[in-house]
């Protein structure tokens, strides 16, 4: 270690000695000790002894050592035993580069320079034919033409056990009836496109409960007095068929109960048109629905003032609001949505409404006052899996915001304590953002609450929050479950198994919009020629060249990634679109198909989306060898012929061994 | 099913809970014993008066989040149905920020001006909190290998870009550097033990990038009052006013964040100090309030001394005076409005340093009331919501207190400049200077230079004041060197010496340097003006101070280099 210190103080900092002088006295050594020798080596004159080889030659070409020379040219030729060489050494050498050339160096070049086009067509051509509507040249009917491709199987269980009377052959005749029924609706409305059948099970010894925790639809019979059906799908997914002895006698059970089956669980009456048009429920909105697996629940309590705050989401796990409101909630979304909740109190904040003078009824004045972008400081845009709702409870302080009763406010309760009652549930006002939150907007000011006395913190309990939750909640299901309005609070079960089944074919058919914008990225892009070649050809010709550089080359080069992912998202899509149509699905299968179906959505987003690609820029290493072997040739082949031709060649002179050889045999 | 049940209960109770919530009236209670959130938050101001009338102003601001679990990973487990996470008055986007970029310590510093220590004694902070004039980053950040670590860093930069409205993304791997003895720099700031446990096959990198001279200015403070749960409306937050503070001699702001984890609950928190200091002078400010615009004093106040040439037309005006009195309200253009309530337990204080109490007085006021106390230390407690104001006087302002002002003699002065003028060579001189006559001072010095300032390490001549010294004396002064040679376009010149300055001594390091040619594209759009240096960091590590590292920052330095004519391909005729 000392010396390798002295070396890097003498040699690398050199501040001991001056530097200057220590390498002049080493050039010195350097110029005596190898210089010279190799001067001397490299200069000397290379004299060989010639004597021997001179006499011999005069032996072997006397003529030409001869004094007076007249025939010289038949002297020569009396000399000669002609014998002709095969080829000369030139010439092999020659042929053999060339045959080097063509058989290795063509293949080789031909492999590196060649664009990495995986072979995607056999992939698209399949591709046309199972999603033909996409590859249309015009394209009116997407939505249906899409459903039309989509075999769906549907389980409904029918509950024959313990009826008044015992029906054989009730399951089987109301199959056939459901069948025909539901081709009939599909040639008689016209609407319908998905190719829909449900499979009708007998419940047998399960009992009706486990058809109620896992939402799976069941029909019960019930004996009465007279015909007609009733249904439950708010909780579960029950229909109650009730039939009299006629409809037994005159067999009509089996079009009752399918008829209740299909017009309460599967179709319904569509709202403009004629009363007996029947729409699938399946099929609304299919494609505007953008399902993400994970849900953010923002929860802001905002105060303007300078308050310490706290509510009562405080300690999760024993908030009343939480076990009671948002976990209940949250589980019925179980398998279907991941949440995410942050809860966040922001002090001397007020959304741009501390100045509001308008009326609080006025939505249109609130929209334009109130300041949203304020709570979204995320320096980042989120990723597709998420999706963010807000709750917002914010005190503005504002002295212009009368307690007004309002139709947006929650309505009044009347305080008779006179305790320490500061706030009720009537003194907010409400207002929705469509896709966005609820706002909930205090209308006293926290600093008159209490007379004289100054307050100090405060604490939001549970029991005003769950009114307030509840309402955010309400607002929310019908963004959760892409469901109308008014379901959330009548068909909670119903619109979140709908929804599951909807936001299946939803991710499919994203899926196969991005498997057709991969192939048109592909083929359709047009191919860009270099301007300066372009000069060469004739401008009429131009149009025809950019139609042929189409029809024959791709416009971007494939990575394998691409490739492979690709034939993944295709093999899962069909194997998903295989597990639809087969028997014995049940609601959690359907929802292990929803979580599959996303992650090929999301894997075939990746793939349309991939940096390189989209750039153009994508180069394989092979396109970096290729570039760099002209180079890399040359000086390869030089430095290898070098290595082997110094290996080959003798130590010593041919001349000087012959010579050593003579002296030998003199000895 | 229970689930489906409960929900059903739910939604018909909103019903009865609007219709008969007669006996549900406690809504809102004011309960201390609610509010056990474990975040907070805290705030302080300290008011420097120093030798010739400058004031020292410091803000320091503590925050704490609530307990957040640090690794997403272990966070977003597959079974849970839902994740939490709270943040009480803690700015929600820091957590984002540090986890998209896995960094776990950060620290941030705008410094704007230079510190004269000749005049102002020691920096706040021992100067930990203040970098050199311009932008200045440090950070801790967990990753695989050092490309990871760069790929972290460079999306903390362009979040930070965003964050801070600063040119952060322009620190990229031709100006970060790792720093080697780590301990030197980060002693006492991070403890190791609290920091969260790393991820299978992942390392700590500390990391750290400058921009000297990166303008600094209001925009730059209002991230910094976003960040307080009082926004700067009220507090002593209320007091900044991006006019006062940027106008001053010399300026800093900094944030401190760090990850700090209890192991035995296996929950982590963050920390985060924010200090804003600034220095001005109090007769100078003053008149500024008082005369916005540059105008010359009215004749009839202006005071003459008699004792030198005074006619009609010459007036030699007398030195300022010795005595004064003014409200803080008056400089800092602002009163305090209401003190901080968002913390139970902790006031908002106010201390008035370094001045002798027989020749000053203080007081503060709070609803016209003034009140005084005898250690010039104020606590802001008023009940009710109450405007406060601080009143400082002085019968001699020459008259400070004697012990502080020895105690901030700083421990070593250190300068910087580059010699020679041509425009493809010179040198680089650092001079430090040990005021000190009883003791030695150990320093570290901490040089990064961009790679088009090629420095001749090999050529390094020391010398001293001292001339005793001799030549193997003075090399022997350099007890440890560390030198990370730059790569053209991709790394800097590193350099960190240990080095020591002998009492009384001026020591005086010397290096040639190449200035090249760049490529036509690097120059800068003002190539003329040309090229900024960063500060070199000097650390004194010295048993003296409390084991407390004591940081100065040197000038930035202004590289001129060899620039080609613009103008000139435009100036050819078609």
């Amino acid at each position: 270690m000392a010396f390798l210190d002295s070396v890097k103080r003498n040699f690398l900092y050199r501040e001991n000695l001056s530097l200057r002088r220590k390498a002049s006295l080493s050039v010195l050594l350097i110029y005596f000790f190898i210089g010279l020798p190799v001067w001397y080596h490299l200069t000397k004159i290379d004299q060989y002894e010639l004597d021997p080889l001179m006499d011999s030659e005069k032996l072997k070409t006397p003529y030409l050592f001869k004094e007076n020379n007249p025939k010289e040219e038949s002297d020569f030729l009396k000399e000669i035993n002609l014998k002709i060489p095969n080829l000369s050494l030139r010439r092999k050498a020659s042929l053999s580069v060339l045959l080097i050339y063509f058989f290795i160096g063509l293949p080789v070049w031909y492999h590196l320079t060649k664009i990495d086009q995986y072979e995607l067509d056999p992939l698209m051509d399949s591709e046309k034919l199972k999603t033909p509507y996409l590859f249309k040249e015009n394209n009116p009917k997407e939505e249906s033409d899409f459903l039309k491709e989509i075999n769906l199987k549907i389980p409904v269980n029918l509950n024959l056990t313990n009826t008044f009377y015992k029906f054989p052959d009730l399951l089987n005749s109301t199959q056939r009836e459901l069948d025909g029924l539901l081709g009939r609706y599909k040639d008689e409305y016209g609407f319908n496109s998905l190719n829909l059948s449900i499979e009708l099970r007998d419940v047998g010894n399960t009992p009706a409960e486990w058809f109620y925790e896992n939402n799976e639809y069941l029909v019960q019979l019930q004996h009465d007095s007279y015909m007609g059906n009733y249904i439950y799908l708010y909780e579960k997914l029950e229909v109650v068929v009730q039939y009299d002895d006629r409809s037994v006698y005159e067999n009509v059970l089996p079009t009752l109960v399918a008829n209740s089956i299909l017009n309460h669980f599967f179709f319904e009456k569509i709202d403009v048109a004629n009363e007996f048009d029947r729409r699938l429920n399946l099929e609304k909105n299919v494609v505007g629905l953008k399902y993400t697996p994970k849900i953010k629940l923002v929860l802001n309590l905002i105060i303007n003032d300078n308050l310490l705050a706290d509510w009562d989401l405080k300690d999760f796990y024993q908030s009343k609001v939480m076990q009671e409101v948002l976990l209940p909630f949250m589980e019925m979304f179980e398998g279907v949505y991941k949440f995410e909740i942050e809860s966040n109190i922001l002090y001397n904040e007020d959304l741009n409404l501390k100045d509001w003078a308008g009326a609080a009824d006025e939505i249109d004045d609130l929209q334009s006052q109130l300041d949203i972008s304020r709570l979204s400081d995320r320096a980042f845009v989120d990723n597709i899996e998420d999706r963010v709702l807000n709750f917002v409870v914010v005190f503005p302080e504002n002295e212009n915001l009368g307690v007004k009763n309002s139709n947006n406010s929650i309505e009044e309760t009347k305080d008779d304590d006179d305790d320490d009652v500061i706030i009720s549930s009537n003194k907010f006002l409400s207002y929705n953002l469509p896709e966005w939150g609820s706002v909930f907007i205090y209308k006293g000011l926290l600093s008159k609450l209490e007379e004289g006395k100054d307050l100090d913190s405060v604490y939001l309990k549970d029991s005003i929050l769950e009114p307030l939750f509840i309402t955010f909640l309400k607002e929310i299901f019908p963004i959760l479950a892409s469901s109308k309005k008014e379901e959330g609070g009548e068909q909670v079960v119903f619109s979140i198994t709908k929804f599951i089944k909807k936001a299946i074919l939803s991710n499919i058919y994203r899926t196969n919009k991005n498997i057709k914008a991969v192939y048109d990225m592909i083929y359709k892009l047009p191919v860009v020629t270099d301007e300066s070649l372009n000069g060469l050809i004739p401008e009429e010709y131009q149009p025809y060249l950019q139609e042929f550089m189409n029809k024959f080359f791709p416009s971007l080069s494939i990575p394998q990634k691409i490739h492979s992912q690709l034939v993944e998202v295709i093999s899962q899509r069909d194997i998903l679109l295989e597990k639809l149509n087969t028997m014995g699905n049940t609601n959690d299968k359907f929802k292990q198909y929803l979580k599959e179906s996303f992650s090929f959505y999301k894997l075939s987003e990746e793939t349309f989306f991939d940096h390189e690609m989209v750039m153009g820029n994508y180069k394989s290493l092979k396109h970096i060898i290729a570039v760099y072997l002209p180079l890399l040739g040359p000086v390869c082949s030089i430095t290898i012929g070098g290595v082997i031709q110094l290996l080959k060649k003798t130590k010593k002179d041919p001349l000087i061994e012959k010579k050593e050889e003579k002296i030998k045999k003199e000895q | 099913m229970r689930s489906n049940s409960l929900f059903l209960t739910l939604f018909l109770s909103i019903i009865t809970v609007l219709s008969t919530s007669k006996a549900n009236n406690n809504n809102i209670e004011l309960n201390k014993n609610d509010l056990t959130s474990s975040s907070s938050f805290q705030e302080s101001l300290d008011i420097n008066i120093l030798p010739r009338d400058y004031m020292l102003s410091s803000f320091n601001f503590k925050l704490q989040s609530d307990d957040i679990i640090p690794s997403t990973s272990s966070f977003d487990t597959n079974d849970n149905l839902f994740t939490f996470r709270k943040y009480n008055g803690f700015p929600k986007n820091i957590e984002p920020l540090l986890n998209s970029a896995n960094v776990k310590t950060l620290f941030l510093k705008f410094t704007r001006g230079h510190w004269d220590s000749h005049k102002w004694g020691k920096l706040p902070k021992n100067g930990f909190s203040s970098g050199g004039s311009g932008v200045e980053l440090w950070s801790l950040i967990e990753a695989k290998d050092k490309t990871e670590a760069m790929d972290n860093w460079s999306m903390l930069m362009s979040q930070l870009s965003g964050m801070f409205c600063s040119s952060f993304n322009f620190i990229n791997l031709e100006k970060i550097t790792f720093p080697k003895d780590i301990n030197s720099y980060i002693t006492g700031k991070i403890s190791v033990d609290s920091l969260p446990p790393l991820t299978n096959g992942n390392s700590y990198f500390l990391m750290r990038g400058s921009l000297a001279n990166e303008p600094i200015c209001t925009e730059n403070l209002s991230p910094f009052l976003k960040f307080l749960p009082t926004k700067g409306k009220v507090g002593l937050a209320s007091l900044l006013d991006g006019h006062i503070l940027f106008d001053s001699y010399w300026n800093s702001m900094s944030i401190d964040l760090n990850t700090v984890c209890d192991f035995d609950s296996e929950r982590c928190h963050y920390d985060m100090k924010i200090d804003i200091n600034f220095m001005i002078n109090i007769p100078k400010s003053l008149a500024r309030t008082k005369r916005p615009t540059p105008k010359p004093i009215p004749a009839e106040e202006l005071q003459c001394d008699t004792s030198k040439k005074f006619t009609e037309w010459e007036c030699f005006p007398l030195p300022d005076k010795k005595e004064y009195s003014f409200f803080i309200s008056e400089i800092f253009g602002n009163s305090i409005k209401d003190r901080s309530r968002l913390n139970l337990l902790s006031k908002s204080n106010i201390r008035v340093l370094g001045i002798d109490s027989d020749y000053w007085n203080t007081a503060i006021k709070v609803n016209d009331e003034l009140l005084g106390t005898a250690n010039n230390q104020y606590e802001l407690n008023s009940e009710a919501k109450s405007e406060y104001d601080l009143y400082i006087s002085t019968t001699d302002n020459s008259k400070l207190d004697s012990n502080l002002l020895k105690a901030n003699n700083p421990p070593l002065h250190v300068s910087r400049s580059l010699t020679g003028n041509s425009q493809d060579k010179g040198g680089l001189r650092v001079t430090f200077t040990n005021p000190s006559q009883t003791r030695d001072v150990i320093i570290k010095y901490y040089e990064t230079l961009p790679w088009f300032m090629r420095l001749y390490v090999s050529s390094l001549k020391i010398s001293s004041s001292d001339e005793n010294l001799s030549d193997s004396d003075l090399e022997n002064l350099i007890t440890d060197r560390f030198i990370s040679l730059s790569e053209i376009r991709s790394k800097p010149l590193h350099l960190e010496y240990t080095i020591i300055i002998p009492k009384g001594t001026t020591l005086t390091l010397q290096c040639d340097l190449e200035k090249p040619l760049l490529n036509y594209e690097e120059y800068p759009p003002d190539a003329n003006h040309g090229f900024e240096i960063e500060s070199a960091l000097v650390v004194v590590l010295d048993k003296y101070f409390n084991n407390k590292n004591y940081f100065i920052r040197t000038p930035t330095l202004l590289l001129s280099l060899a620039t080609p004519d613009f103008s000139m391909p435009y100036n050819v005729s078609p």
